[in-house]
């Protein structure tokens, strides 16, 4: 058996291109479940099941785009099995909001997660992957297996509310203690 | 204390439930609100993603690799032998 013939060879640059999307891999997934163990845990089953399947990857197609499909749904069968809970282990929505509502400009990064864990997975994923793992809504619809209309609501839907409970489309009617209630109430704390 | 907030006649209507947005990029259109939320995403994103992968992670795709190219080996063994 010469080189060229042997599939495993041939799949080098597939893998030399795993290694190159794993630091976008691992961001999603941390996106997705909030603590970086866990999101370990889902990039690294993500890469077993990747490599096991590499040789019905076909080479020119869009692997950034199959290796998110493999981690979206073992995201999605671990939640379904338990094994991953909602609730935050390093305990941040004990904490209030540390800015103020409504201080444009200032928007704390820590606040701002808080606030994208109350949105519903579905929307979550939809902003992240357009927002920003660089996916197009077609890319994004392609892993998350719906129509590209779907995301594109998704992706403004999260928007949408990303604004109420920040309050960066503020009517003042809200204060902090209000919004910051809001985001630990959705965030089952 | 200056209240720097800005409201923005252009926020969609609550009751825009469709693809309003996402018709297509139109920055221009797209309010304060959105294009701080935009930022603060790619904030949080860029912070995770200059992170090092975590040698667990580094150390599993070497023991794949490794456990791959022995089988590849003793199976090209195989063959050749028979």
């Amino acid at each position: 058996m010469n080189e060229q013939d042997d599939p495993l060879s041939s799949s080098q640059a597939t893998k030399a291109e795993l290694l190159r999307v794993l630091p976008n891999l691992r961001a999603f997934a941390m996106s997705l479940c909030g603590a970086s163990d866990r999101a370990d845990d889902l990039v690294q089953e993500t890469v077993v099941k990747a490599w096991s399947k590499l040789h019905t990857f076909q080479e020119g197609t869009n692997l950034r785009a199959w290796l998110f499909t493999i981690l979206r749904n073992e995201f999605y069968t671990q939640l379904r099995k338990g094994r991953r809970e909602v609730a935050d282990e390093d305990g941040v929505f004990s904490e209030r909001l540390t800015t103020p509502a409504g201080q444009m400009g200032h928007l704390d990064l820590q606040d701002f997660k808080k606030a994208l864990t109350c949105l519903p997975d579905d929307q979550k994923e939809a902003l992240i992957l357009v927002g920003a793992s660089g996916f197009s809504y077609e890319e994004a619809a392609q892993v998350c297996g719906v129509a590209v209309g779907t995301v594109k609501s998704r992706v403004s839907r999260a928007r949408r509310r990303l604004a109420e409970l920040l309050e960066l489309e503020g009517d003042g009617e809200f204060g902090a203690d209000a919004i910051s209630n809001q985001i630990l109430s959705c965030a089952g704390a | 204390m200056e209240n720097v907030s800005k409201k923005n006649p252009a926020t969609p209507p609550a009751s825009a439930e469709n693809t309003m947005e996402a018709v297509g990029p139109r920055p221009k259109e797209r309010s304060h609100a959105q294009q701080v939320i935009g930022q603060k995403l790619q904030e949080m994103y860029a912070q995770m993603l200059s992170e090092p992968i975590p040698t667990r992670i580094i150390d599993l795709l070497e023991q794949l690799d490794a456990v791959e190219s022995a089988e590849a080996e003793r199976k090209s063994n195989d063959g050749g032998q028979e």
